[in-house]
């Protein structure tokens, strides 16, 4: 039986599996809680579940079985018609930014919440706050191609902050950006979450993790494999 | 914000990225329209026809009918008799008495039209019986009522009976056969708009599945993703139609003329019926099926 996740985890799965239709199990049996506030990194090896884990959390895959608790919707249990509500709470971030070329900075931002129908004054005010937080408030009327790698994150970031989600996911953000662009991006997810945002990570950065020393959760073969806080991360092979 | 606003915020903003897709896709755009203009002038095309061959073979079918021509013996108030014997029948549904005299007169016009000389003047006598012609509900009653005509208690007033049975089994076999094929040409050439229709809108929402994707990702609505491409389908099918009824227009009279000359028999007075049909049926093809390519082209691209 369902049972309503505790007050203040934002992400809550409970012994969750899922497996592809080719029978592949991606993941396997995986608990997990998250709290407001918290900052986590996903880390493991490639095909370790990281990517499947992400998708599941904004219900772009389905689980199999178990249940899925993110920002107050049972997503094992949403229907496809309320998805969207579901992904208006969750802001995600990817390593190949995904901005829209023939919009601008401006534009790009605003268009996450033009989508859900906002009025026109409450999308300026929230674009100009975000633009404001990522530092883009002078570049708003460029085009993701007059940016830099570090500039285009930043814009990804201001899209995925800008209906104030509760939860921030970011899927390899520093994966195409040189080590002092990361540092500088990776400064940013810590201030968002400083403002009670849960920020989750997913990365294979070992330098990052290792000193920034927070939650690691480690995957591997779909399953959990540890779950520490304050800890370290060593890439192997 | 009321959900009154929020919809015309919605239907506004999506007619903007509409419009800003069928100009950003402008080959895209022009080939779907030209294709549906050319499979919407196919359907008119076929309606027409179809219009025509039904109009003449209904009124092929309600001119079959049969004969019955008395004896010269008998006289107008026995002939009334017969008349009268004949209405009775199940299936008919008019007779009309036509005298020797009338026969005679309707003939020497006939000669006098086709130009040929009249030599009936020279027989002395009129050669020609009276008869009863019997208008039929049916074409398929035509066996059943010559039948019928051979055992009613005035059979012994009639010398002969003529009916159009062969004209009428060839005649229902060809109504039944064109209007099968009729119906199989519209069903094929809907498909085949269809398919052009769902692929062309499908190229422009490929181009823009970038878009899309993170439409989906942000939280957009399936509504508020469909909406603009429904609007590009329906666009696209409003213009194929109205270019179509264009077209049609400034080829009415000839298409009329072409009509009558080819089917003879086409009632002048259905013309602005059928071509109000013809437009109604164009209009709501090409909406509907913009529409509906619109969905199909999405298919799968909002899990």
């Amino acid at each position: 039986m369902s049972t309503l996740p505790s007050s203040d985890a934002v992400v809550e799965l409970r012994e969750v599996g899922v497996t592809y239709p080719s029978g592949h199990r991606a993941l396997v049996g995986v608990n997990l809680s998250l709290h407001r506030g918290e900052f986590v990194f996903l880390v493991g090896p490639s095909g370790a579940g990281k990517s499947t884990l992400v998708s599941l959390l904004v219900r772009d895959v389905s689980p199999s079985s178990g249940e899925v608790h993110v920002a107050g919707h049972a997503v094992h249990a949403l229907p496809a018609s309320k998805v969207h509500l579901l992904r208006r709470r969750v802001g995600v971030v990817f390593q190949n930014f995904r901005l829209l070329p023939r919009r601008t900075v401006w534009e790009n931002t605003a268009f996450a919440l033009e989508v859900t129908g906002a009025a026109r004054e409450e999308i300026d005010a929230a674009v100009e706050r975000a633009l404001r937080v990522v530092g883009l408030a002078e570049l708003g009327g460029r085009y993701p191609a007059e940016l830099s790698g570090g500039e285009q994150q930043r814009a990804a970031i201001a899209r995925a902050i800008v209906g104030d989600p509760e939860l921030l996911i970011a899927d390899e953000p520093t994966g195409n950006l040189d080590p002092l662009i990361s540092w500088e991006i990776m400064e940013l997810l810590i201030q968002i979450n400083r403002t009670g945002v849960t920020v989750i990570v997913a990365t294979h950065d070992s330098n990052i993790v290792t000193t920034l020393r927070r939650r690691v959760v480690g995957l591997d073969g779909g399953r959990v494999i540890r779950d520490e806080e304050h800890a370290t991360y060593h890439r192997v092979g | 914000m009321s959900d009154r606003a929020r919809t015309a915020r919605l239907v506004r903003l999506s007619t903007a990225a509409a419009w800003n897709g069928l100009k950003r896709n402008r080959l895209a755009t022009i080939a779907a329209t030209v294709t549906m203009t050319l499979m919407l002038l196919v359907l008119a095309s076929v309606l027409v026809i179809r219009a025509g061959l039904d109009a003449a073979l209904t009124y092929a079918d309600s001119k079959i009918e049969v004969v019955a021509y008395l004896k010269t013996s008998v006289d107008a108030e026995k002939a009334a008799q017969v008349e009268a014997q004949i209405a009775d029948i199940p299936g008919v549904r008019d007779t009309t008495y036509i005298s020797a005299d009338e026969a005679l007169a309707a003939f020497r016009q006939r000669l006098a039209e086709r130009g040929e000389p009249d030599l009936t003047g020279n027989l002395g006598f009129n050669p020609l019986p009276a008869s009863i012609e019997v208008a039929l509900d049916s074409p398929l009653d035509t066996a059943r009522v010559a039948d019928a005509l051979t055992t009613i208690d005035a059979a012994s007033s009639i010398s002969r009976v003529i009916d159009g049975r062969a004209v009428a089994e060839s005649l229902t076999a060809i109504t039944s056969g064109l209007r099968i094929a009729g119906l199989i040409v519209l069903l094929g050439f809907t498909g085949a708009v269809l398919a052009v229709v769902v692929n062309a809108l499908r190229l422009a929402a490929l181009a823009r599945s970038d878009e899309i994707e993170i439409m989906r990702l942000v939280g957009a609505s399936a509504t508020w993703i469909r909406l603009p491409f429904i609007i590009e389908g329906v666009a696209i099918g409003l213009v194929g139609a109205l270019i179509t009824l264009f077209v049609f227009g400034i080829l009415s009279a000839g298409i009329g003329a072409l009509m009558l000359n080819l089917f003879r028999v086409l009632p002048l007075e259905t013309s602005a019926i059928l071509a109000g049909q013809v437009a109604i049926s164009v209009l709501l093809a090409g909406i509907g099926l913009g529409a509906l390519g619109a969905l199909l082209s999405l298919r799968g691209r909002l899990g």
